[in-house]
């Protein structure tokens, strides 16, 4: 939670020295190329020589879906040789003698940045296959080589899929509950003065209680597993958003009521148009915390009680020992939730572009 | 900003006369400070007629600003009335439009929503025709400041002066009977503040709104305004009056304002 809180601060302090950073590259494009260029080309080899080990380094046991892995190679090394290639010749476009310079198309700089990423993930990717496939150096049923990855992604499609779906939707219901609770009660605490009488003792007492606290009394007083699972994301998630969004009403700069109020606004103006706004920056630190204190709470109402989703399929897999299985889960978890943020994060783009700094123009 | 005209004629069922007359009658203000009384303002009476143009003066701190925020309705007065139009003031009132210190343009709205604000707040742009009509003051506004190019820039990409432009324009959409200015230009360069001072000049001969301008730039107010008083320190009482009847456009190497300028001086307890 607090990693995500950090997480979102850096990216908002630290927008223009990353801009002025960006601008500094594109300055002096052509030295640095040079080595990204070999970069790719090393990738190219690293992939090539992973599929040969792929190939022709049998391994100790009888894996199916090495097929799959090998052409999984041979693509990645065609990836990193086809951006080696496109930048090579962007490079030697605009550096050819007598000819104006001519910027690199930005989507092809963009595709060399990652290719130390495609080396490093050839070289990871190769090594776990080799200690877990080939010499078996780490043991069998806990550490499962990539093949086995990719044939759970074949074989459990269905199964992760709706497992997906089930934690997707039911996240959904309680964050989005959670939030718009969070986001009323912090704006009624931070606007009235009645309101934060009654609700700021109670947000004091319940909201630092982690939500999965509640888990036991939560599915006895639900009628359904479901129901009980939205209320606790809802908790855990409307408390941040409802401490935040009251910070950032409180701390609206109190001229802006002033002018509001010299031009005739009234107090529901005031809260719409002036109070929400100038918080809103504040609003989405909360926003941000909800979603991470959400995942949490997702993941454990599913091993608890819930019968579908992720969380219950990390269960059901550690109930049939199948690591290969709980690997695939964790890593397709990983996945929507770095999604969700990323989302987060663009809509915050989006409704805060006013904010200096994070203009893109 | 060189076409002046008036940007609209008030709203029908509005007082129509352009200035607004301000009766300030022995007003007290004090602010409790760590439990103390802090006296501000002691029995301040004074008068400003329709259309004068009137200038306080004082040191900095000495409650210049609280009077103006007792006549813009922002807060009351301890003891003593203060009355619009013969009507007593117990609130803000858009025909009373305040220009502080600090633009206080809002961040997240364009330069043309944040001009847009008073028609908005007072929800005059529900109807279609009130939207058409809403739009063309703010234009007119943004064209008045000479800032109709950067309409949909957002503040902060603004400069200190074409953000205070824009605060002025904010002001003026109103149609104001009276502009309640808490020194506007204070924190600008002087250059900027030297125009803008001849721009409000012309706006107020333009329109011929009232004004209270609070400074504590002697040569400012003697520039702009057809009356100066002069306050003295906290708390605030009135010490003097200099009317100024130096016709516009002025000059500020004028000898009839260079001696007004030391009689001011004088009242102030300096012999600069």
């Amino acid at each position: 939670m607090s990693r995500i809180l950090t997480g979102r601060i850096d990216m908002s302090t630290q927008t223009p020295t990353l801009e002025l950073a960006g601008l500094h590259a594109d300055g002096e494009l052509a030295p640095r190329n040079g080595g990204k260029l070999v970069v790719a080309g090393l990738a190219t080899l690293a992939w090539l020589a992973g599929a040969a080990i792929t190939q022709w380094w049998p391994s100790l046991d009888d894996w199916q879906y090495t097929r799959q892995l090998l052409i999984l190679k041979l693509i990645l090394a065609a990836l990193s040789a086809v951006i080696g290639i496109g930048a090579w010749r962007a490079n030697g476009l605009s550096t050819k003698p007598g000819q104006t310079q001519i910027k690199r198309p930005l989507r092809i700089a963009a595709w060399l940045e990652s290719t130390p990423w495609l080396l490093a993930l050839a070289l990871g990717i190769t090594a776990w296959e080799v200690v877990t496939a080939q010499l078996e150096w780490l043991p069998r049923p806990f550490f499962a080589p990539p093949q086995a990855l990719i044939g759970v992604f074949f074989d459990d499609l269905p199964r992760l899929a709706s497992s997906v779906s089930h934690s997707f939707v039911l996240l959904a219901y309680g964050y989005v509950l959670g939030a718009l609770t969070g986001f009323v009660v912090g704006v009624s605490i931070g606007w009235s003065r009645i309101v934060g009488y009654w609700l700021h003792p109670v947000l004091r007492l319940i909201g630092p209680l982690p939500a999965t606290a509640w888990l036991p009394l939560a599915f006895f007083f639900f009628p359904s597993s479901f129901s009980a699972s939205v209320f606790l994301i809802a908790l855990a998630s409307a408390f941040p958003v409802a401490v935040l969004t009251w910070s950032g009403v409180a701390s609206v700069n109190s001229a802006y009521y002033d002018v509001a109020r010299t031009l005739g606004a009234r107090p529901s103006f005031l809260i719409l148009k002036v109070a929400i706004p100038a918080a809103l920056p504040s609003v989405f630190v909360g926003l941000f915390m909800g979603l991470g204190a959400s995942f949490s709470v997702l993941i454990v109402a599913e091993m608890m009680g819930v019968k579908a989703g992720l969380g219950w399929y990390l269960q059901w897999a550690q109930g049939w020992a199948a690591y290969s299985n709980m690997y695939a889960a964790l890593l397709v978890m990983a996945l929507m939730c770095s999604g969700l943020i990323t989302l987060l994060f663009r809509v915050r783009d989006r409704l805060l572009a006013w904010q200096k700094g994070l203009l893109k123009w | 900003m060189v076409a002046v005209a008036p940007i609209q004629t008030a709203p029908a069922g509005r007082d129509t006369r352009p200035g607004a007359r301000i009766d300030v009658r022995n007003v007290s203000h004090r602010f409790a400070l760590r439990g103390e009384a802090l006296p501000v303002l002691d029995d301040v009476s004074l008068t400003v007629e329709p259309g004068e143009f009137v200038a306080l003066l004082g040191p900095s701190g000495c409650g210049k600003s609280t009077l103006l925020r007792l006549v813009a309705g922002l807060d009351t007065p301890v003891r003593g009335a203060l009355h619009a139009n013969g009507e007593a003031i117990t609130g803000p009132d858009p025909s009373r439009v305040v220009v502080f210190q600090d633009p206080t343009l809002f961040p997240w709205r364009t330069v043309r929503d944040n001009v847009g604000l008073g028609p908005e707040a007072q929800r005059a742009g529900r109807t279609r025709a009130g939207r058409k009509g809403v739009g063309e003051r703010v234009d007119a506004a943004l064209e008045l400041v000479g800032l109709s190019a950067f309409a949909d820039a957002f503040p902060h990409q603004l400069s200190g002066g074409m953000a205070q432009r824009a605060a002025l324009a904010r002001a003026l959409v109103n149609d104001p009977q009276l502009l309640v200015l808490d020194e506007p230009f204070g924190k600008l360069d002087s250059l900027t503040r030297i125009r803008m001072q001849g721009e409000l000049v012309r706006l107020w001969q333009a329109a011929r709104f009232s004004v209270l301008f609070v400074t504590h730039d002697v040569e400012e107010a003697l520039y702009v305004a057809n009356r100066v008083i002069v306050f003295s320190e906290r708390p605030a009482r009135i010490v003097a009056e200099v009317r100024n009847d130096a016709p516009y456009p002025r000059h500020r190497d004028d000898p009839k304002l260079v001696a007004l300028r030391r009689e001011v001086l004088a009242q102030l307890g300096l012999t600069a």
